[in-house]
């Protein structure tokens, strides 16, 4: 059989054994034990009648599975309780790569669960096909969290009503400025001689926050602002994200309100096309659900976003391409390069890297705008591409900050081989610095 | 299959039909073609005789932007192979020529162009590769131009871009035209595998190095150029990959280019080239510039941008250069040429946005 009727069969395989309830073959592809993984959620005020719930229902996975801490960060300014996740980066590295992620419109820090997976893998490996001894070996760090009217910062703040249901980009770049310098402080990295390389990664409607926060430079800690060293956009491109806002109306009002166990929910974000990788699907839709009543009804409110619709990707085109060239950027795409006018010119005048994933039958199924991998993920991509194809995804970041960090010396006092080059070249050219 | 929703299917279902009727037209002609010709008249000014009908025949079709059957692709890839491997990693020209950017399947603007210009092979022509990706017409424009080359071998020089490789292709639109025009992926196959033939810089009169994007810290001397093997897939890095996707930066000497290939040169890296190579200018494409030119380094390079209104989207004008016997070089500017049944750009909208 070939890799595409193989995946044929076993996906008819699991569909008919949804039908029946059973598994024989497997979750998929990529082995997670996601399935057998039963434990509690999060602290703070998530209800704890989850675990014992999920006999006849998929397990969700454990924060810790994907994350080492989940802390809280009260914004010094508005009082509001964001709840974050994070994976901490290891190893001797005095410049750790922390990838720090803003997920989009009705999603949650979860999106990015497989995908901050896959980096410590794909990093680690790296590092061992090199011959780094394994004592030596830096991972990255991954820092994400629910934003405002998501995920468990609903939950956190609906005792002290903080929510003022202002969804706009600009209360929402605000938070993320406030959040990632509370998050600098509480690790103290600057006292401890750390100096991150921060990239931030923003799908959808958090590319465009992120986009505001690195264009306006709402960060004003100094040392924070130039840790910031690339800027990575999932899936948004203004002119696209506008037109579909057309349809968004029509896309709540046909959304189901509830759903009677999570698999339901799992297996409506997999119909619908929304998601179609099946275990990253596992990990991130139970952390969009609250259960009242013995339904698993949706934790954001989009209906109340919805007199900010209008505001959240203006000029979200011109503002990318017009970010100095001291912060690298990438636009990943999923199908199609459905650029608008800003980033076709940006694209063609090489001012950032741009990279789209196809759905085909050829063997080349990515292109990293030169590099070709050919990795077996979900066949289909869409717009949750990190959830879709998180192996790709994280090998195609990996790329970027090995190309991108060059702000200082890499793991154990060994230079970065970047910058190294880059000298070499210079000077056999007779550059002066 | 991944279908492109940049071109309503309406267009595709006609110009499918168009490769139908060609098949009849041109079979009496196809039958007559003889094989056994191309590896003789590879050093020749013009093909032969025999091919010169069939040659004439296609470029007729191929002008009224209608796509060449299947089996003719086959022949003339196999009768231009013969033409462009026996050319140089650094092409000779001669002056007067005009010099041209990326095209990117603006048929119709590239019909312009030749209005422009002066129609071929009157006037000379060196064109700086991307010929397909993101235009509607990537197969009658390279087909065109391809036609043109194995015509008139020594009046048009085609140069490789960074667009002419397999892995682009996939991504930008000319593998999805192909399989949309012609119903299976064999026409791209056959024009991928003569991209890798295509000479990758091209030196006027000794004075101009011409070339798609721009200048490699592995290459000092253009001697470096003709020691490559440029018979392959464009490398992910290295010399050649620089030399299709480099470009000029205000910043000075080499930096680490944005796109994610090829690298950033500064003022001082082409005038230490361009002194090293006894060079008067490095003329490159690569970049869209809003005027369809633009100087760079203090006038020792120059970016030229042939596609008007790029991807009927970014309102820029296009430019091709004239350079004389005496070495005087003249900008054209054009705009978008305007004709009725242009496709009307409808693109895919998502019914989410979360």
């Amino acid at each position: 059989m070939s890799e595409f009727q193989k995946d044929l069969f076993l996906r008819q395989i699991r569909q008919e054994e949804e039908k029946l309830g059973i598994s024989i073959s497997g979750s998929g592809e990529e082995e997670e034990g996601v399935e057998d993984f039963v434990a509690p959620l999060p602290s703070a005020s998530r209800p704890e009648t989850r675990s014992s719930k999920y006999v006849s229902d998929i397990a969700v996975a454990h924060w810790s599975q994907y994350f080492t801490r989940d802390d809280t960060f009260e914004l010094s300014k508005t009082k509001y309780t964001l709840q974050s996740y994070y994976r901490e980066p290891s190893g001797p590295s005095k410049n750790p790569v922390i990838f720090v992620a803003h997920h989009g419109a009705g999603s949650s820090a979860f999106t990015y669960g497989p995908l901050a997976e896959r980096l410590v893998e794909k990093f680690s490996e790296q590092q061992q096909n090199d011959g780094v001894d394994d004592s030596e070996i830096d991972t990255p760090g991954f820092f994400a969290f629910d934003s405002r009217g998501h995920g468990n910062s609903v939950l956190l703040n609906r005792a002290g009503d903080a929510t003022k249901d202002d969804y706009s980009v600009e209360s929402l770049s605000a938070d993320f400025a406030a959040l990632i310098a509370q998050f600098f402080e509480a690790e103290d990295f600057q006292r401890k001689g750390i100096r991150p390389s921060i990239f931030l990664v923003g799908h959808s409607l958090g590319g465009s926050v992120l986009t505001k926060v690195v264009k306006e430079e709402l960060i004003k800690d100094q040392f924070v602002r130039r840790c910031v060293k690339g800027l990575i956009m999932l899936d948004i491109v203004e002119e696209i994200a506008i037109k579909a806002l057309g349809s968004m109306q029509s896309y709540l009002d046909n959304r189901p309100n509830s759903f009677g166990s999570l698999k339901e929910a799992v297996a409506w974000h997999i119909k619908s096309g929304l998601i179609h990788n099946e275990i990253s699907a596992k990990v991130s839709v139970p952390y969009l659900f609250e259960q009242s009543s013995g339904r698993y009804s949706w934790l954001a409110d989009l209906q109340a976003t919805k007199p900010f619709w209008d505001g959240w990707f203006r000029q979200l085109s011109s503002n990318f391409i017009s970010i100095p060239n001291s912060v690298a950027k990438m636009l990943m795409l999923a199908n199609h390069d459905n650029l608008d006018k800003y980033l076709m010119i940006g694209q063609m005048q090489g001012k950032y890297q741009l990279v789209v994933f196809h759905n085909d039958e050829l063997p080349l199924s990515s292109t990293l705008t030169t590099a070709t991998t050919t990795i077996n993920e979900s066949r289909q991509i869409g717009h949750f591409i990190h959830e879709d194809i998180p192996t790709k995804v994280a090998l195609t970041l990996m790329e970027f900050v090995e190309r991108n960090d060059i702000s200082s010396d890499r793991s154990n006092g060994n230079s970065n081989p970047q910058i190294d080059f880059l000298k070499k070249i210079n000077a056999k050219w007779g550059v002066k610095n | 299959m991944d279908i492109d929703t940049d071109v309503q299917m309406e267009d595709a279902v006609t110009a499918h039909d168009d490769s139908l009727v060609d098949d009849d037209h041109n079979s009496s002609s196809s039958e007559s073609f003889d094989f056994s010709m191309n590896q003789k008249y590879s050093r020749a000014n013009e093909a032969p005789g025999s091919n010169i009908d069939t040659l004439d025949a296609w470029i007729a079709q191929l002008s009224e932007c209608k796509p060449l059957s299947e089996e003719s692709v086959k022949k003339l890839c196999n009768m231009a192979i013969d033409v462009l491997k026996y050319e140089e990693n650094v092409q000779p020209v001669n002056v007067p020529v005009t010099i041209c950017g990326d095209i990117h399947g603006q048929f119709h603007d590239l019909m312009e162009l030749f209005k422009i210009g002066g129609p071929c092979p009157d006037t000379n022509y060196l064109f700086m590769g991307d010929y397909v990706d993101r235009g509607y017409y990537s197969v009658e424009t390279v087909s065109y131009l391809v036609a043109m080359k194995v015509r008139y071998p020594k009046r048009i020089t085609i140069l490789r871009g960074n667009h002419e490789s397999r892995q682009i292709t996939q991504v930008y639109g000319f593998y999805d035209e192909c399989f949309r025009k012609y119903g299976s992926a064999s026409v791209w196959k056959l024009f991928t595998d003569l991209f890798d033939y295509f000479p990758i810089t091209a030196l006027v009169e000794n004075k101009i190095f011409c070339l798609h994007g721009g200048l490699s810290p592995m290459i000092e001397t253009i001697d470096q150029v003709r020691e490559l093997n440029r018979i392959q897939e464009v490398p992910h890095e290295g010399p050649m990959c620089d030399l299709l996707w480099s470009d000029p930066d205000d910043r000075g000497g080499w930096g680490i280019s944005p796109r994610g290939a090829g690298f950033t040169f500064g003022q001082d890296i082409s005038e230490q080239f361009n002194h090293t190579n006894d060079l008067s200018l490095v003329a490159r494409a690569h970049q869209l510039v809003m005027e369809g030119y633009s100087w760079s380094h203090q006038d020792l390079v120059v970016t030229i941008f042939s596609a008007p209104n790029y991807c009927y989207r970014c309102g820029n004008q296009a430019a091709i250069m004239e350079v004389d016997e005496s070495h005087e070089r003249n900008f054209l500017q054009y705009d978008p040429s305007v004709r009725p049944g242009e496709p009307t750009v409808t693109r895919k909208t998502p019914d989410y946005f979360l």
